[in-house]
């Protein structure tokens, strides 16, 4: 049972800058109530994030945070994962930085299987920096940098993932936090790489795309819907304007993560190695360790 | 209280220009409000509210979205909201919208709702308040 008390443990002192209305408000309190439900404490986890709006969440939060340059949350998150396997390593980020400046390391987490949950906030428009067009901005969108409309297809970042080999995919909407927190229990709770791409109104930049026009066309996947058949998956991943699908869209639970194959991490954790040998001088490694590599 | 009437009440406490942003503003908090009004309870304020608004109302779910909060509301009603050619408020400018959005979404809930009570009657009205989230339950008290 989810009670504000819980809650409260991830709550930061930082002043929250988001217009409000926000959907990233909504992500913000989901990933608090999820956490809280899966019992996972501030020092068990880390959130790492781009650049945007968006990726201020962690500033947001009394946990482990990371703010990295633009695009590039993924590969330092897979390396804190590599680095610290026992810690919940969890990317947030949006659509720009996932898809579009990041959409080289989002490709290679699909098939490399890291175990990290990826919340991608998808309100298909740079907002940070005052509306352009985003990677899955719909054609004929027009902003700042699309005067004219945006001539490009959207980028359908479920279909993508599926097509490299993401074993756990999920779409939800800011609209809806209770099944937004589900999901990302599920997606927590995946060993390997799983991606949620959440549809989150930017309520200042994307006038188009407001909670009104996702109500009209998102579902929830149906109660048989069977998440680990990849042609219905395929079928789902491609359906985009009039109709949204909402849920765990594809689910491989059999597939080993990334670093669960890694030789070099069958003698355990390398964070607790170093720790062990911090703790015990008389080992002299750790001495050695520093002057080797610091 | 018909629908122009409910229209013609809302355009004057905003001081919309036009009959259609009064429209616009209406449908906008109404369908806010579905968001967080049980389905069970809409048809008890059909006897009140204008059939062409019940429309809006008529959205409701089964099961509010117990995590729904002001900050959502707010996000449905700010997509009405349109703001151009103010003074820039803000430090780093370009911002006129995030300067002034959130005043005036809350306002236009403030003309919504204090339409909507006078032509609701105490029971109705308790109805939906104990609904709204903390914040927008204040604005409604005060509307």
């Amino acid at each position: 049972m989810v009670t504000k008390l819980d809650l409260k443990a991830f709550d930061s002192e930082a002043e929250n800058t988001w217009c409000p209305g926000c959907g990233d408000f909504a992500i913000l309190r989901s990933l608090k109530i999820a956490l809280t439900e899966l019992g996972i404490a501030s020092h068990e986890a880390l959130v790492v994030s781009g650049i945007g709006c968006g990726s201020k969440l962690p500033d947001y939060m009394h946990i482990n945070g990371y703010m990295t340059i633009h695009g590039r949350p993924l590969p330092v998150a897979t390396g804190a994962k590599l680095a610290n396997p026992d810690l919940h390593v969890i990317v947030i980020n949006g659509d720009g930085d996932s898809y579009g400046i990041g959409g080289n390391h989002f490709l290679h987490s699909c098939r490399r299987n890291p175990n990290i949950t990826h919340i991608v906030e998808d309100n298909q428009i740079y907002g940070l920096t005052k509306g352009q067009y985003s990677p899955t901005s719909d054609r004929g969108f027009v902003t700042t940098t699309s005067p004219d409309g945006a001539i490009e297809e959207p980028l359908l970042p479920v279909a993508v993932a599926l097509a490299a080999g993401a074993t756990f995919i999920a779409r939800t909407f800011a609209g809806d936090p209770k099944h937004m927190a589900a999901v990302i229990v599920e997606a927590i709770k995946h060993q390997g790489y799983s991606l949620i791409d959440v549809l989150q109104p930017c309520v200042t930049f994307n006038r188009v795309n407001t909670y009104e026009w996702y109500r009209e066309r998102v579902y929830k996947l149906e109660e048989d819907y069977d998440p680990s058949d990849r042609d219905s998956a395929r079928a789902r991943a491609y359906e985009w304007e009039d109709r949204i699908p909402l849920g765990i869209i594809y689910r491989n639970d059999e597939a080993p993560a990334y670093e669960a194959q890694v030789l070099a991490l069958k003698a355990g954790s390398p964070l607790a190695s170093v720790l062990k040998l911090q703790k015990d001088p008389a080992l002299g490694q750790y001495e050695s360790l520093k002057e080797q590599f610091l | 209280m018909d629908y122009e009437s409910f229209l013609a009440d809302v355009q004057e406490r905003g001081r919309f220009r036009s009959r259609e942003e009064s429209v616009f503003v209406t449908a906008a908090v109404l369908r806010a409000v579905a968001e967080v009004l049980p389905v069970a309870h809409v048809e008890s304020l059909a006897t009140s509210v204008p059939q062409e608004l019940m429309v809006y109302l008529r959205g409701a779910h089964e099961e509010p979205d117990p995590y729904f909060d002001s900050n959502l509301f707010l996000g449905w009603v700010l997509a009405t909201v349109d703001v151009t050619g103010g003074r820039d408020k803000t430090e780093g400018g370009l911002d006129l919208f995030v300067a002034y959005s959130t005043d005036e979404a809350i306002d236009r809930c403030r003309y919504v709702f204090s339409t909507l009570k006078s032509a609701l009657d105490d029971r109705q009205s308790e109805l939906i308040s104990i609904h709204l989230p903390d914040s927008i339950q204040q604005i409604y008290a005060d509307s």
